[in-house]
């Protein structure tokens, strides 16, 4: 499969003035595939939000990335001029946000809006920009097309929101979509038909997407290689349905018992209490000497607080960092 | 629709109520016009008897202001007692001159103000913003009229601008163009008052409006999908700070009357200010009136205007 | 179980931002009744739109209903006067989604616990930090943090915030919109076990409240209700117990936040013709 996007060894780190720096990424390294669907898994604090917006160089004013690459297709993205990454931006990759009604400029028509991206990445003329925003929102809306290119963002729900910023985001045809927590603010039924439309781009156009969520079960059936994040670190990478269903990380395994699961045939409500996993969440602004998990990990072996594990290679499936798979 | 006729018809009560209250309170204040002439004993007290029962003056307070109320509906505002004229002609006269004076320099002052804010935002925290927040802050302290009598000083000691008026002595006299080149020399000493004078105001409200802005989320999602930088400043944050400096612009438009009282008394200018200032010393009470109405119809106007401007640039408001 | 809280065909409209062209007023509500007994634990599920968070607010009283009836402990709540009134709104106590915006910014921890104790003039200082640490405790808080600003907590932590001070006037209902639905899935786990712990048959009558919970997510709804009841278009749809709702379905809507729900294994993945 064709190489896409490459990231290598990204560390960023937060400076927040007067406190302490938040080493939010450390050494992630990750790869996609043209038309390939990549979903990141992980909890608030585990640097998955850190990670879409470095590929973009999209980092807060406080965010600095310490080393690392990002490549697609041959060219480093960091080292890439403003200019340089506007044109990037939206046109090769683009970055859809969580809160699509924050994403959208309250006092302008949507249809405008997706209009400024085009704007932005070709020269076409405005009737031409009309003429492709229309056909995309035919495409994606259906029926309403007509009325929702008129509409404000107020006017429209969340869910219909969120498509806006989809149509805003693939419309100058870009190759890889990142999308962070797109349905964490939306209702279980659209959240599946969010993932639906996802599906149908990648289907029709090789869109390759990285999805981020803290919702395992959206990546069912949907996202081909899974990377579970940690504490700022890439903990388990590998083909989705394994990861789902053999997870080789303790903490992915814990994650994914912590879900209230409804089974083909099991008592719904058994055990009576939901699992969870032990202990807090990790402070980013120390670094441990041993493993980030350890603390928590039902599985800690003696190793684990003296050295920090590297990713260890599975036999032609994906990485994990854990010493129960290698040392 | 619905909003923008209620806002209407809350100006029209606020001007009535303000009418019914300048009234009062002007008929309120102890004496009148014509006590200045008691003091006189030339002058009999049949005679000043008949010429305040001439003017109504011994007429009770509702009467005179019904009377008052008809003649505004016959577009006259009444009959001053200094000039002895009626009070609309020396009114309107006056009030065009301190409307070219703020008109040109609100218009001016906000020219500068939006760049100036716009670029102290978009370098927030660099030297940019440091030099333009430092200066506005210096103007802030200086107190208008110490500002008003530097600029002076350093017109009378330069000798390069007129020092006060409206007009050269003799300016009738000249061809067409020089007596505008005359006017507009004549302007620049007031309107450099006024401009400098409402700067840190308004730098201020625009730098914060766009720097809050540009922090909006809106403004991140379109940075990520490659929306240049200028179109991000100027089309989507400045457009999103509207709604503040729209209302400030309102109240800009709403003291176009009464704003500039100080730089006019300061520079001679033939203003509404010092003439109205004139009226209130001597009791010319229809004067009064008529001069506090007319600020006031630019202030509700103002306000007015600012409603309309709000419903036209937000969306959400229209939609309510 | 005694009935606390009646619901009698509630009927509320609203005319919303439509789109251009779609006008016309919604049914937010449209002839709702439901029951709530003393210790149950009831779920409301349904997507948005569906009315759920209007039939909170109109339970919680926060809202009030065009037509229709809200009875707590049979006293018809639009009759009553406002003095009863004020005795009742704390014994039904509503904790939202976005508990960042529930608490004011420049409070502590325990002034937040505090400060229904002080608007109902209850209480003497000492009696109220005694109470506050003993609400840290139930709802899983470490007793150091009532010192610190609540908008330092975590979003785990300011949701447990938001339960202990809605405990804290010893409310008979405990009605959650969305409040997990933000979090992640440990938290949202342990969020879930306490709700099941407060409302555990063993806590004594006294202090264990009804629990309502709002939410599109039907597995965490049947993880911890004793019954279900679906909602869609302002209407329920369904109602039964949460083995009855996941094992046989009846309605479309039902099935439809089923097969859209969590860690639901491919066989329930016909999704009906909508």
């Amino acid at each position: 499969m064709e190489l896409l996007l490459d990231v290598q060894n990204l560390s960023v780190r937060y400076r927040p003035p007067g406190g302490v720096d938040v080493f939010a990424l450390q050494g992630a390294n990750l790869q996609i595939a043209v038309g390939q669907i990549v979903g990141v898994m992980g909890e608030s604090g585990s640097g998955k939000s850190t990670l879409a917006a470095s590929v973009l160089a999209l980092l807060p004013v406080n965010g600095t990335i310490d080393a690392g690459a990002v490549v697609l297709q041959g060219t480093n993205l960091l080292e890439l001029e403003a200019s340089e990454l506007e044109r990037v931006r939206g046109s090769n990759v683009s970055l859809i946000f969580q809160e699509p009604g924050v994403a959208l400029h309250p006092m302008m028509r949507v249809g405008a809006q997706i209009e400024e991206v085009l704007r932005a990445h070709g020269a076409e003329s405005k009737g031409e920009r009309r003429r492709a925003v229309g056909e995309l929102l035919d495409l994606i809306f259906g029926g309403e097309a007509g009325r929702i290119y008129f509409s404000y963002p107020h006017q429209l729900s969340g869910g219909q929101r969120q498509r806006i910023a989809i149509a805003q985001a693939i419309v100058c045809k870009p190759k890889l979509l990142i999308a962070d927590e797109p349905t964490a603010s939306l209702d279980s039924v659209t959240r599946r038909e969010i993932v639906e439309l996802l599906k149908k781009l990648q289907r029709e156009r090789g869109l390759a997407i990285l999805f981020i969520t803290h919702s395992a079960e959206l990546l069912e059936g949907f996202a081909d290689r899974i990377v579970v994040m940690y504490a700022g670190q890439i903990v388990e990478e590998g083909d989705a349905t394994r990861v789902l269903k053999t997870p080789r990380h303790p903490y992915t395994e814990a994650l994914l018992k912590c879900r209230p699961m409804l089974l083909g045939s099991e008592d719904v409500r058994k055990p009576e209490r939901i699992p969870v996993i032990a202990g807090e969440a990790p402070d980013l602004s120390a670094r441990s000497k041993g493993c980030a998990f350890e603390p928590r990990c039902a599985e800690r072996m003696k190793v684990c607080c003296e050295r920090e594990p590297e990713l260890f290679e599975i036999e032609n499936d994906g990485t994990v960092r854990c010493f129960k798979f290698g040392s | 629709m619905r909003y923008l006729l209620r806002r209407f018809l809350h100006a029209a009560i606020l001007l009535a109520g303000a009418s019914v209250l300048a009234f009062l309170f002007t008929s309120l204040a102890p004496g009148n016009y014509f006590d200045e002439m008691r003091l006189n004993p030339q002058i009999s007290s049949e005679t000043l008897r008949a010429l305040k029962a001439h003017y109504d003056i011994d007429k009770p307070l509702a009467v005179r202001y019904a009377v008052w109320l008809k003649s505004l509906a016959n577009g006259e505002m009444g009959y001053s007692f200094a000039y002895n004229a009626p009070v609309e002609p020396l009114l309107l006269v006056r009030a065009r001159n301190t409307l070219l004076l703020t008109i040109t320099s609100t218009l001016l002052a906000w020219f500068i103000a939006l760049p100036l804010g716009v670029w102290s935002a978009q370098y927030s925290g660099r030297w940019v913003d440091r030099v333009v927040t430092g200066a506005s802050a210096l103007l802030l302290v200086i107190p208008d009229i110490a500002l008003g009598l530097g600029l002076l000083i350093f017109a009378v000691r330069t000798r390069w601008l007129p020092t006060g008026g409206m007009v050269s002595v003799g300016s009738e006299a000249m061809p067409f163009a020089a007596q505008w080149w005359d006017l507009l020399r004549h302007m620049i000493l007031p309107v450099a008052i006024l401009v400098l004078g409402a700067q840190p105001v308004l730098v201020r409200h625009v730098r914060s409006a766009v720097a809050e802005a540009l922090e909006e989320g809106f403004v991140r999602a379109a940075a990520a999908h490659g929306i240049p930088r200028r179109r991000l400043l100027w089309r989507y944050a400045l457009r999103a700070a509207a709604n503040p400096l729209i209302s400030l612009f309102g109240f800009s438009i709403g003291v176009l009357l009464s704003g500039s009282l100080l730089v006019e008394v300061i520079t001679s200018w033939p203003g509404l200010g010092p003439f109205l200032l004139e009226a209130i010393l001597a009791r010319d009470l229809y004067v009064v009136i008529g001069g506090v109405l007319l600020s006031t119809v630019f202030l509700v106007g103002g306000n007015f205007i600012a409603d309309v401007l709000l419903f036209w640039a937000d969306p959400r408001i229209r939609t309510e | 179980m005694e009935v606390l809280l009646v619901a009698e065909n509630l009927v509320k409209e609203y005319a919303p931002r439509r789109l251009r062209g779609a006008g016309g007023v919604v049914r937010a509500l449209d002839g709702v009744s439901v029951e709530i007994r003393a210790g149950a634990r009831v779920g409301i599920v349904g997507a948005s739109g569906s009315g759920k968070s209007t039939l909170a607010l109109c339970l919680a009283c926060v809202a009030r209903p065009d037509s229709g009836a809200i009875r707590f402990l049979n006293r018809d709540l639009a009759q009553v006067d406002e003095s009863e009134l004020r005795e009742i709104r704390p014994l039904i106590q509503l904790v939202f989604q976005d508990s960042a915006g529930a608490f004011n910014p420049k409070f502590t921890v325990g002034e937040v616990l505090e400060e229904p104790w002080i608007l109902q003039r209850k209480l003497n200082p000492a009696e109220r930090r005694e109470r506050a640490a003993d609400l840290l405790e139930r709802a899983g808080l470490p007793g150091n943090i009532l010192g610190r600003m609540a908008s330092d907590l975590s979003g785990g932590q300011r949701q447990r915030l938001a339960i202990a001070r809605a405990l804290a006037l010893q409310p008979k209902v405990l009605i959650l919109d969305e409040a997990l639905s933000a979090l992640d899935y440990s938290v949202q786990a342990q969020i879930a076990n306490l709700l099941l712990d407060l409302s555990d048959k063993a806590v004594p009558a006294a202090e264990r409240p009804a629990v309502v919970l709002i939410s599109h997510d039907l597995a965490m709804a049947t993880r911890i209700s004793d019954e279900i009841v679906v909602m869609q278009g302002g209407r329920i749809v369904e109602r039964g117990s949460p083995e009855k709702i996941v094992h046989a379905p009846e309605h479309r809507a039902t099935r439809e936040l089923l097969v859209c729900t969590s860690g639901v294994s491919a066989e329930f993945d016909q999704r009906p013709a909508v």
